[in-house]
């Protein structure tokens, strides 16, 4: 059976094929056009995946949209009629918006693939999230939690997967929390608070928390009114997301924490109060996890927890679910966010019309590879003189040896990784080392806020005796990088580029398995240096999507500061053609004025 | 016909949009919808620089 | 009549022409639907807070902000936009 899934209209649109219950190909919208968080219907990214299956769209058994478009518009009306008189404004914005083309989700679907209407499937919001975590999870029964902003109407969900009678595995999700009472929500207006962009800035919230004092925490605790179940109540009085379009927090926020921080202002970690406004809400949203976390748990009496939806990108609160629960395995989606629900909106059809065999994701490369043509293309276009390094072995050493020198290296390998984190296949990489690196790569190689921090890619066997993992083998979110752990006490000062201020890094483990060649190349810089571990960043500049193909890796390559690039067994070990770094912002970003919950 | 055809599609939706409307009661919605389709429908109609000096007569 | 025919100065009238028609259909559309906002909706919000049904979930007696969910026939599920 396949089927393709897709999400779009809201943010970051993605697509993902299934063929007989297995992800085949999954890519972001904005992979292809370049245009940050790009939500217009996925052709490229669902062209592709055809592709790369040798399907066309009349082989396919359906097409699933990841969300009910006509639930989630009547939640619109219901909230402007719930806040009338002050809707006005979101009233006319969210209407002129569905009437002109999100009501028509499904004749889109069918024009843009050829498809019949009864080929056009509408999973749920939170169902696709519970999916994409539970059908790739390594779990026969498992609780299911998903938290994000909203859906339809739903903000959170619980519920469970286990393997039926009938010898499939079956999805239900028992109890949902409402919009407007949204964890997602509460985090993203103090995103905005703070100065950041909505469902970009929410990383900037949590990296700039361990620079504060979370004394805010109280107050904050008091707008939450949280019930012993877990759920919760907003105290609307606080917010204005649910009446107007552009703006979350009420006057009330600025007379309580002062100040709005001004989008691009100056440094918020230089502002101590900004630092423990971020610490406050992060300590709280941590809370809140752990409190559903655990009535996750009181309801399904589970061992295993499968955990997606936009908030559990939050690394550092998934590391206290895995620390601070009764679950003793916890697997998390890659793709937590809403590009995930592609994935997961076609897991969940694939399993109700059928009976496909289980599917267990252990690596994330489920996006385009590029030809070695298309790499001497691009480099002949750059004028940029290369060598290729056919032995495996050799290029990770001499990019190793690179690195160890301090040098900074792009490296383009293979598919490209689903989700928003680069895991080694478009990664800038550097020396892990020397705490002044991180200031190299945020100020000349990725142009971005001095405050974030770096994170760590270690060799999955020895990554315990640098990190405090909570065990052995270490859980499996930190193969993607989904959690922070302590770096241990004594190798903070061989480590200084990628351990953040509270003495946590968000490690990835890398095993054999899952990425043989970035393996070899941490072995390798282990080898050379006696740090088995890397400083990986996503390969892209500030506000740009990750690059995809190898000339978009050349393009950032040229616009940054970078010292060497690696594209598949190519080597460009240095920046023969452009001397000066060229900055050139060549991508758009698709800011969102409808970043809410329209 | 390629037109026809989106419009028909079209109008299958709002069908089923009333029809889920119904089925949720959730009826004090349909005059809401009908009325922003009717602004819908005439507003795209204006943005056309053919028919524009007609709709606009109207008012 | 073709673009490439279109004169300089035609095709200048033309696109603005456009542009002007594109600029009141958005002025109409904010206008038409304010007043909608209002005429309809008004009256819709009125009746709902008489009869205190309580849209956004603000009642402060709850004592759990959990709603329980009807299991759906995942078959069924899929087929309906709602």
């Amino acid at each position: 059976m396949r089927i393709l899934g897709l999400s779009f209209d809201y943010h970051d649109a993605a697509a993902a094929l299934i063929v007989d219950g297995v992800p085949v190909a999954a890519a972001q919208e904005e992979r292809f056009t370049r245009v940050k968080h790009d939500r217009r219907l996925p052709e490229n990214a669902a062209r592709w995946c055809l592709e790369r299956a040798g399907l066309s769209a009349g082989d396919l058994d359906a097409a699933v949209f990841y969300e009910k478009p006509f639930r989630k518009f009547s939640r619109i009306l219901a909230g402007c009629l719930g806040t009338f008189p002050s809707s006005a404004g979101l009233f006319r914005r969210a209407t002129a918006a569905w009437v002109d083309e999100r009501l028509w989700v499904g004749p889109r679907i069918e024009r843009a693939f050829g498809l019949t209407q009864d080929k056009v499937l509408f999973c749920e919001h939170h169902l696709s999230h519970a999916a994409a975590a539970f059908y790739c999870a390594p779990f026969d029964e498992a609780a299911v939690l998903t938290i994000d902003g909203v859906g339809e109407w739903a903000t959170a969900a619980v519920g469970r997967g286990r393997r039926g009678q009938d010898g499939g595995w079956d999805l239900s999700l028992d109890a949902e929390m409402r919009y407007p009472h949204s964890l997602g929500l509460l985090y993203s207006a103090f995103t905005a608070y703070l100065g950041f962009e909505v469902n970009e800035g929410e990383y900037k919230v949590m990296g700039l928390a361990p620079y504060g004092r979370p004394r805010f925490a109280d107050q904050i605790r008091a707008m939450v009114r949280p019930f012993e179940d877990g759920s919760f109540r907003l105290d609307l009085d606080w917010f204005v997301f649910q009446s107007d379009p552009t703006r979350a927090f009420a006057r009330r926020f600025e007379e309580a924490f002062g100040p709005a921080r001004a989008p691009e202002a100056g440094d918020p970690a230089a502002d101590p109060r900004l630092c423990d406004v971020a610490a406050s809400i992060q300590l709280v949203c941590e809370e809140m996890v752990l409190a559903l976390a655990r009535e996750a748990h009181r309801r399904t009496g589970s061992r295993h927890l499968c955990l997606s939806g936009g908030v559990a990108l939050n690394a550092v609160a998934n590391a206290r679910v895995l620390r601070e629960t009764p679950f003793e395995r916890v697997w998390i989606q890659p793709a937590a966010g809403d590009a995930g629900s592609a994935l997961g909106a076609a897991l969940y059809a694939a399993h109700a019309l059928g009976r496909p065999k289980r599917y267990e994701m252990k690596r994330v490369d489920l996006g385009p590879e590029h030809s070695p043509a298309a790499a001497v293309e691009a480099f002949r276009r750059a004028g940029l003189a290369h060598e290729e390094i056919g032995d495996e072995s050799k290029l990770c050493g001499r990019v190793a040896g690179m690195l160890a020198e301090g040098k900074v290296v792009g490296w383009h390998q293979g598919r490209s990784e689903w989700g928003p984190r680069a895991l080694g296949h478009r990664s800038i990489l550097a020396d892990p080392r020397p705490a002044a690196m991180k200031d190299t790569v945020n100020e000349k190689i990725k142009f971005r806020e001095l405050f974030r921090p770096f994170a760590p890619s270690a060799l999955g066997r020895l990554a315990g005796e640098w990190f405090d993992l909570g065990g052995s083998p270490a859980p499996d979110p930190y193969r993607f990088m989904l959690a922070t752990a302590p770096v241990r006490a004594d190798r903070r000062g061989r480590l200084g580029a990628v351990t953040h201020v509270d003495g946590s890094a968000r490690v990835q483990t890398v095993f054999p398995d899952q990425d043989p060649l970035y393996h070899r190349l941490i072995e390798s810089f282990g080898a050379a240096t006696g740090v088995p571990v890397v400083l990986n960043t996503s390969f892209n500049l500030k506000g740009e999507p990750i690059v995809e193909t190898p000339e978009d890796a050349v393009a950032t390559f040229l616009a940054s500061g970078m010292d060497a690039l690696v594209v598949g067994t190519f080597l460009v070990p240095n920046r023969n053609a452009a001397a000066a770094p060229r900055r050139k912002v060549w991508a758009v970003s698709a800011k969102q004025s409808d970043a809410w919950a329209w | 016909m390629g037109r026809v055809r989106e419009a028909v599609r079209r109008l299958g939706v709002v069908g089923e949009l009333l029809a889920f409307l119904w089925r949720e009661r959730l009826w004090w919605m349909i005059p809401i919808l009908l009325a922003v389709l009717a602004v819908g429908a005439l507003v795209l109609f204006s943005s056309s620089p053919v028919v524009a000096p007609f709709v606009y007569t109207l008012f | 009549m073709n673009k490439t025919t279109d004169s300089g100065a035609l095709a200048r009238v033309r696109r603005r022409f456009a542009e002007a028609v594109r600029a009141g259909a958005r002025v109409q559309a904010a206008v038409l639907l304010t007043a909608v906002y209002f005429l309809v909706l008004g009256p819709a919000a009125l009746l709902t807070r008489l009869l205190g049904v309580d849209l956004l979930c603000r009642r402060r007696a709850a004592k759990t902000g959990w709603t329980e969910r009807a299991p759906r026939d995942p078959r069924e599920l899929l087929r309906s936009q709602g």
